[in-house]
């Protein structure tokens, strides 16, 4: 004797639940994966960009050779390259046109020296180094990144903010989706607590059917959120620039939020308990 | 027939004090009710439509906390009874409700089976054989699947004298258990009431059929302007 002595999936106010639950865990996904690329795009250009230093030399009569030995010899540097002039000339293609066509040689061009610096060293060595050459310059790119760190964090912060959101008004609409089917189904409740019904008994049913709603409207909305987010990080990826290479959540990431469907569900679950324990515990 | 009988202890099965029962705000509706129920008595409760029999029951089964007065149940002190400790206590009670209260989404034997399914203490099978039995001792096999809308008054209140039994409860109330059968049927169903209180069951019958008192000699609880007056029931 299996059935359910509720008449819950017959219950008219809890039809709209997983639809709405499904619009919240979609856009919890799509935070989610938010957070999830800016996560590793951010911890990319870190790992891309904290060891390189770029010198730059204005045109003058500088002893380049003189100056990368002297530089090579540094505990903290690892490698160094002194870029070939057409490197450099290449580099201004984008405001000069086709260089084949340009006399590069009459082209006031600084001499470039990427500096690879070992692991975990600083700048400092090589700036007291340069420090009193003022023809050199140390262009690190911590100096660009930073703001856009900042901006990439603040996006981060406002994605789990997003996502957070979405979930406590999971918590709500299962408050008064049991709450309304309580209230429907008071007669009954209120029958199986004179036979002796203990309250976790009445909650498991609640329960039971706030996990299937939740889960059904997780499922819903997260499989398209996977979705929208994979394609929304490719295109990004795709038209714009290197540093956006690193934009899509790591694989981590990715189970977390296919995990989406059962935590909502165990937040609806849980939520839904304590919600039937509350009212039932008001009225003895 | 009845036995003074009380439990080891020597305390009655249900004990009140000065008990008073208020609904919200209005007017106490009992009030001053001293009683003592002997375990395994059998009592007729009594009064006009309105005195408040119904009202007694329920606080007998544990449905309402007194508004005022002491009330020891199975010799525990209901003032300061844990709410999550009162559901044990309501299995060993069964009740006939005056309006049946039967779930209309369930059949006749799911609705006699609920109180043994609520108490998560049996296995779905042995449950099945105690149901059988029982709704075949009511006289219902042929209607067991049936759901309640589509059973008679008289049918309906075999269902749940049923539910009421079937976890052999301490103490059994019913509430004008015999309103809506024929005289046959009534005489029957009291004569179950009267073979369970022979195997111990304590039993409180709300009636205003003042004839049924006077045939089966039980002593009266009268009920008159929310209060009690004792008065014995012909030959006790
Ligand atoms: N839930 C309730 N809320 C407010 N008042 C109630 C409630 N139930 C009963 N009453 C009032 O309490 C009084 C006693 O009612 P109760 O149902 O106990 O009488 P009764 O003796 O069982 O009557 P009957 O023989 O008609 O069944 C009545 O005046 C009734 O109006
Ligand atoms: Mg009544």
């Amino acid at each position: 004797m299996s059935v359910s002595e509720l008449s819950l999936d017959r219950d008219p106010s809890s039809r709209f639940v997983p639809w709405i639950v499904a619009a919240l865990s979609l856009m919890c996904a799509i935070a989610l994966g938010t957070a999830f690329a800016l996560a590793s795009m951010t911890a990319d250009w870190g790992r891309a960009a904290s060891d390189q230093v770029t010198l730059r030399v204005a045109t003058g009569d500088t002893d380049i050779p003189a100056l990368v030995d002297q530089v090579a010899r540094l505990e903290a540097v690892s490698r160094i390259e002194h870029l070939p002039r057409e490197q450099v000339a290449r580099m201004l293609q984008p405001w000069l046109g086709d260089v084949a066509q340009v006399d590069t040689a009459l082209l006031p061009l600084p001499a470039l020296i990427d500096v690879r610096l070992k692991p975990g060293a600083d700048t400092s060595e090589l700036r007291a180094l340069i420090a009193d050459r003022s023809e050199i310059t140390l262009d690190s790119a911590d100096a660009w990144l930073a703001p856009l760190q900042d901006l990439a964090g603040l996006a981060r912060l406002v994605a789990w903010v997003l996502a957070a959101v979405a979930v406590g008004a999971i918590m709500l609409v299962t408050v008064f989706a049991t709450r309304s089917a309580l209230v429907n189904q008071r007669q009954t409740v209120d029958l199986l607590r004179l036979i002796g019904a203990a309250d976790g008994y009445i909650a498991k049913r609640f329960q039971r059917h706030g996990l299937r709603l939740a889960l059904f409207g997780g499922i819903a909305g997260t499989v398209p959120g996977l979705i929208v987010i994979f394609f929304a990080t490719a295109a990004a990826r795709l038209q714009g620039a290197a540093l956006l290479n690193g934009l899509t959540p790591s694989l981590a990431g990715w189970l977390a939020i296919a995990a989406l469907p059962l935590i909502v569900a165990l937040v609806a679950t849980f939520t839904a308990r304590v919600t039937v324990l509350k009212l039932l515990r008001a009225s003895w | 027939m009845q036995q003074q009988g009380t439990d080891g202890t020597g305390e009655p099965l249900v004990a009140m004090r000065n008990v008073g029962l208020r609904y919200g705000t209005g007017p106490e509706v009992l009030r001053d009710l001293d009683l003592e129920l002997a375990e395994g008595s059998f009592h007729f409760l009594t009064g006009r439509s309105g005195a408040g029999k119904s009202s007694l029951l329920s606080l007998l089964h544990l449905s309402r906390r007194p508004s005022r007065g002491l009330m020891r149940v199975f010799g525990h002190d209901m003032q300061d009874m844990p709410a999550r400790e009162v559901p044990v206590l309501r299995r060993r009670i069964g009740v006939v409700f005056q309006d049946f209260r039967l779930l209309d989404h369930l059949s006749a034997q799911e609705n006699v089976a609920l109180p043994l399914k609520v108490a998560n203490s049996m296995d779905s099978d042995r449950i099945d054989e105690i149901v059988q039995e029982l709704i075949e001792w009511v006289g219902l096999s042929q209607q067991a699947q049936a759901r309640p809308p589509t059973l008679s008054g008289g049918e309906k209140q075999r269902v749940a004298i049923a539910r009421a039994v079937i976890s052999s409860p301490r103490l059994l109330l019913a509430d004008e258990p015999t309103g809506n059968v024929d005289q046959e049927m009534g005489e029957r169903l009291m004569r179950l009431f009267v073979k369970l209180n022979s195997l111990g069951t304590t039993i409180v019958i709300a009636t205003h059929d003042l004839s049924l008192p006077g045939r089966y000699g039980y002593p009266l609880l009268h009920l008159e302007d929310g209060r009690l007056s004792n008065e014995s029931g012909g030959a006790a």
